[in-house]
């Protein structure tokens, strides 16, 4: 019988085997995937799936990850060599969006800052200035579906939007109500800069130490996406030399973080565990979206989730 | 001519800038003593009452840089032709954000998140992040704060329930919510907002009862004041899980001393009585309260006065 592996041990399984009722796979949790029999390779965003799976499963069709970014599989090599990527898309849009307006909200009031300096026995004066969510410059990197959601929201919340995406029209950007503009512009103009954009080359280190130094002495840093988008060292350096007021970050080079991670001795800085997807609802959608896309693809169906076209 | 000014964080420059005009010198001091002294600037923490004439006989006006007066006693002070201000609507917008950024905190969890990290947690997470749209917003009173409050909740796709004794549904409606009675709006929503000023009729209108009507999973935000509050019927909601957290700008004893019983409180983020507070804000604080002075002295009726003289 042939075989989908799990790599994500906390990969709920409710549901999975009627999903793949009479596809004749059987389903196993594993940290390796190797054999003649694996066809599937399902992972969690923080699990690699490089060109090397291909050896070790020559009869590999297909390979995923449960979640919107992709930068933990090799997807072009996977795909000239006949693989199927999937990963899945919409599933937690409105959270990571809300979950970053929540976070630049909380950053420009002040509220984690204050509630641990009244925990520390402090009151007043206050260790960090609350500013006016009306009227500050919301910087939005990256229009996607999630940089959408985030500048409507910012817009709702009464704040100025500010974005730059060189994949989308200048004229769409003004239909949002947004102005347009390149991301030095961003970078100088915003209270807050917060990333959508995807982990690819060119976003790499999209924010380095020259992007952190063009940002406002007052600004602060929201990074609901990818860790990789940011050089961390130099987040680390400019949080410390004061060169930025403040950042949150939902994501971390190395998740979860040791305690040896060095954000969490850094000044001005708001941790979260990766949460930014999740609700209730969202919790179980991707993994039950995924599992569908894959028993489209076992019955010869064309699936949801398709990264890009398979073949060289 | 003296105006005390018995809060040593004025700005006593803008004050002088501002009072200056009017013949008289703004300065800090923390007795009110002499025949000189015309005018009393004064903060939530310095209680003022008709006494303070017994030894400045010729103070014509007190104004106060805050909108909560119960430090001051109006009555007493206008019987006996004294003017009585404070500021008002000065920070309407801070304290409507704050409110929304305390409400979107509690529903993404995000306090308590930054906690968990710290503490080498990663997941799964004691207590979920929810949805903020389509979550439901309760708003108790429908002053300014009030209104700004509503607004940004619809605006952000909540759906708002609003309680007042003192608006009519459409009034309510056109700002963006819907009146319902108090018990419906405890019973209903994810939020619970308090944006009532305190009366005979609402202090501590949220009592064991009120606590006991809102869902287990919905969150309390008190940007308002502590004396709308049973703080012992909260403690106990809190740690019996009652209800799902709590985030307090307003406390009974500010600042919070060391054993405030608060520190303690399970799920709750506590706030310095900051919610007012911005540059802006700050400065019109001050200044309308110095404005009030300078037109009092020059003559002219104050603008934001609490008791009309005889």
């Amino acid at each position: 019988m042939r075989r989908v592996v799990l790599l994500d041990p906390l990969w709920p399984l409710d549901g999975v085997d009627a999903a793949l009722a009479g596809l004749d796979v059987r389903v196993e949790k594993t940290d390796v995937a190797a054999g003649d029999d694996v066809v599937a390779v399902l992972a969690a965003p923080e699990q690699e799936i490089r060109a090397d799976v291909l050896e070790r499963c020559p009869n590999l069709v297909l390979t995923g990850t449960c979640s919107t970014g992709y930068d933990n599989l090799d997807v072009d090599a996977l795909s000239d060599a006949g693989v199927v990527c999937l990963h899945v898309s919409g599933y937690c849009d409105e959270e990571v969006a809300e979950h970053a307006l929540a976070l630049a909200t909380g950053l420009l009031r002040g509220v984690y800052r204050l509630d641990r300096h009244v925990r520390d026995g402090g009151w007043w004066p206050y260790p960090v200035e609350p500013r006016r969510v009306r009227g500050s410059v919301l910087g939005v990197v990256g229009l996607g579906n999630i940089g959408r959601l985030v500048a409507a929201l910012g817009l709702a919340n009464g704040m100025a939007v500010v974005a730059c995406d060189p994949v989308v029209d200048p004229a769409d950007v003004r239909a949002l109500g947004v102005e347009p503009v390149d991301l030095p512009t961003l970078l100088a103009t915003s209270d807050v800069v917060t990333l959508h954009a995807p982990l690819v080359d060119a976003t790499r280190h999209l924010i380095d130490a020259d992007a952190l130094r063009r940002m406002r002495p007052d600004a602060y840093l929201v990074n609901c996406a990818r860790a990789g988008l940011v050089d961390h060292a130099a987040l680390g350096a400019a949080l410390a030399a004061g060169e930025i007021a403040g950042a949150a970050i939902d994501v971390l080079p190395t998740e979860p973080p040791g305690p040896d991670e060095p954000a969490l001795r850094w000044p001005n800085l708001v941790l979260q565990p990766h949460a930014s997807w999740y609700s209730p609802a969202a919790n179980l959608a991707p993994y039950r979206r995924q599992i569908d896309d894959l028993a489209r693809v076992l019955r010869g169906e064309r699936p949801q989730g398709q990264i890009r076209e398979v073949g060289a | 001519m003296r105006v005390v000014c018995i809060d040593d964080t004025w700005p006593l420059d803008r004050a002088n800038a501002i009072i200056g005009p009017a013949g008289a010198e703004v300065v800090f001091d923390r007795q009110i003593a002499g025949d000189d002294v015309v005018g009393v600037l004064t903060y939530p923490g310095g209680r003022i009452d008709a006494t303070v004439l017994e030894r400045a006989p010729n103070v014509r006006v007190v104004a106060t840089c805050s909108t909560g007066h119960d430090h001051l006693d109006a009555e007493g002070l206008a019987a006996r032709g004294v003017w009585c201000c404070r500021v008002t609507h000065f920070c309407d917008e801070e304290v409507a954000d704050h409110t929304i950024g305390l409400a979107i905190a509690c529903l993404r969890g995000i306090v308590m998140l930054d906690g968990l990290v710290r503490d080498g947690v990663w997941w799964p997470y004691p207590q979920a992040p929810r949805p903020v749209g389509g979550s439901v917003l309760g708003v108790i009173g429908f002053g300014t704060i009030g209104r700004g409050v509503i607004a940004r909740g619809a605006a952000l796709g909540m759906d708002v329930l609003v309680a007042s004794e003192h608006a009519a549904p459409d009034e309510v409606a056109a700002a963006g919510g819907r009146l319902v009675p108090l018990g419906e709006l405890l019973g209903a929503s994810d939020v619970v907002c308090l944006m009532a000023s305190v009366t005979d009729r609402t202090r501590g209108m949220i009592d064991a009862g009120a606590l006991a009507r809102m869902r287990p999973d919905a969150y309390l935000v008190n940007t308002a004041r502590a004396a709308l509050v049973d703080h012992d019927a909260l403690g106990a909601a809190l740690v019996e899980g009652t209800i799902a957290g709590a985030a307090l700008d307003a406390l009974p004893v500010e600042p919070a001393p060391p054993d405030a019983p608060e520190r303690a409180w399970p799920r709750t983020i506590l706030q310095p009585h900051a919610a007012w507070y911005s540059a802006e804000s700050d400065r019109r604080s001050f200044d309308d309260a110095a404005e009030d002075v300078a037109r009092v002295l020059m003559g002219e009726r104050p603008v934001s006065f609490l008791r009309e003289l005889d």
